[in-house]
């Protein structure tokens, strides 16, 4: 009997180690190891469940988090996973009820409130958004989880500026959180700043390679990194409207100046940044294998 | 306890959360309407943009692009006046009022894009729908921006 138990746990510490990795077929590997035993142990099917969400298989994820709450109905951690589940497939009514059945049980699980405050916000309640992540906030001040959270919603509300120092802040205390590089690499991309931008999408990706959004990231990156993007670094930061604007300026002020020639020559270089401008990012993108709503 | 968060707030635990999506109906790709602007000049691009604009849920964008998207149809009345009056070859004034509707196109555009830059952020954080496509009403709107744009030139430079 204990011998079966020392397997169980065995599998059990083997399936999370490979959860924290970000290798969730490794996690299944591990608790198909497990013997019988898994099926009494609520623990066993959160892995399971937990390693089918990173693959984002929503059906086997459900069943499984469903399985385990049939031996515990008020496992917290399970109802977090179900509720992550029903919003990745759309239905946020039922991830909703998930989340506050889970905060029935533990009101104070910083997880379970910073997630529930992320989906109210989706749903456009960003009074009640901010309540609830401030409440995350108030148990674990320093959760990467939380602090993402935290600054989403103040981006959301519009106060940018906030949901900037949040993320920092955040990347402050915990430097090998992806989400957390991720946002932030979001945030300096908006500001123009591609290099550094891409420096933490890669990091993003090279932290939590099983994550599918954030390998989308790193791909995302390394198409911006590529040396043939490099000139559209300088348009995407300037902006291509101020170009434009520049552009008719110094024309219209060289042709009034009578000098024509270097009019010409000025609207030819400008012709050949609009046209590969227009050609080489699509090739580029189909070369990383990046949708258009991709960038 | 430490971190605690004091007595649960009940209203804070009650179900709110509407099956809709949050962005209904769904907003068009903002970068898209520069085909609109260049192809149909200042009205069409304001109209798609003003749309946008209340579909990403930026009213107060919304409003700037309606009040600069009439300046700049103002400003465009008066050049064509302007043309009118001074551009004694009726050729010639028919191509100065085309570029000017494109350019005025693309300028308001440009201008449009950068007060939409912000809310479609948001949306592209939110999603839960993907973003909707402006063919049918960039289509439409195009035939209205042109049959204005070209009410006005006529009106303005037949005047004189």
């Amino acid at each position: 009997m204990s011998e079966t138990f020392e397997r169980l746990d065995r599998s059990l510490a083997q399936a999370r180690h490979w959860l924290s990795m970000g290798r969730p077929e490794k996690v299944l590997d591990a608790l198909a190891d497990a013997g019988p035993a898994a099926t009494t142990s609520p623990d066993a099917f959160l892995l399971r469940a937990a390693a089918h969400t990173q693959l984002r298989r929503w059906e086997e994820a459900r069943q499984a988090a469903e399985d385990g709450l049939a031996l515990d109905p008020r496992d917290h951690r399970l109802l977090e996973v179900l509720g992550i589940v029903h919003w990745n497939r759309g239905d946020r009514p039922a991830a909703e009820k998930a989340f506050l059945a889970g905060l029935q049980s533990v009101p104070e699980d910083a997880h379970l409130l910073a997630r529930y405050a992320m989906l109210v916000a989706e749903d456009g309640q960003l009074d009640k958004a901010g309540k609830l992540a401030s409440k995350a906030a108030a148990v674990r001040p320093q959760d990467p989880l939380v602090a993402e959270v935290r600054s989403k919603i103040a981006y959301l509300a519009g106060d940018t500026k906030a949901a900037r120092e949040i993320s920092a802040a955040g990347l402050a205390h915990a430097p090998e959180d992806p989400h957390l590089h991720a946002l932030t690499g979001s945030y300096l991309l908006e500001d123009g700043s591609i290099g550094r931008a891409t420096k933490h999408h890669l990091t993003s990706a090279s932290i939590d390679p099983g994550d599918e959004n954030l390998r989308d990231l790193g791909r995302q990156a390394k198409y911006l990194r590529n040396p043939l993007l490099r000139p559209m670094w300088f348009i995407e930061k300037v902006g291509p409207g101020k170009i434009w604007l520049a552009w008719i300026a110094i024309f219209f002020g060289l042709r009034a100046a009578g000098l024509v020639t270097i009019a010409a020559m000025l609207s030819l270089c400008y012709l050949v940044v609009v046209v590969y401008s227009w050609v080489v990012p699509p090739l580029l993108r189909r070369y990383y294998k990046l949708g258009k709503d991709d960038l | 306890m430490a971190g605690s968060t004091g007595r649960p707030d009940p209203e804070l635990f009650r179900p709110t959360v509407t099956g809709t999506p949050a962005y209904d109906p769904a907003p068009w790709r903002p970068d898209s309407n520069f085909y609109v602007a260049f192809f149909g000049g200042i009205v069409p691009a304001t109209i798609i943009a003003f749309l946008n604009a209340l579909r990403l849920h930026a009213p107060e964008a919304a409003r700037r692009v309606l009040v600069a998207g009439v300046a700049a149809l103002a400003l465009f009345a008066l050049g064509a006046y302007l043309i009118g009056t001074n551009v004694e070859d009726a050729e010639a004034a028919r191509r100065y009022s085309r570029l000017g509707v494109r350019a005025g196109g693309v300028l308001v555009h440009f201008l449009f894009l950068s007060w939409l830059k912000g809310p479609w952020r948001r949306f592209e954080i939110v999603r839960g729908t993907e973003p909707a496509p402006m063919w049918g009403p960039g289509f439409g709107a195009w035939l209205v921006g042109i049959l204005v744009q070209a009410a006005v030139t006529v009106a303005l430079m037949e005047q004189v």
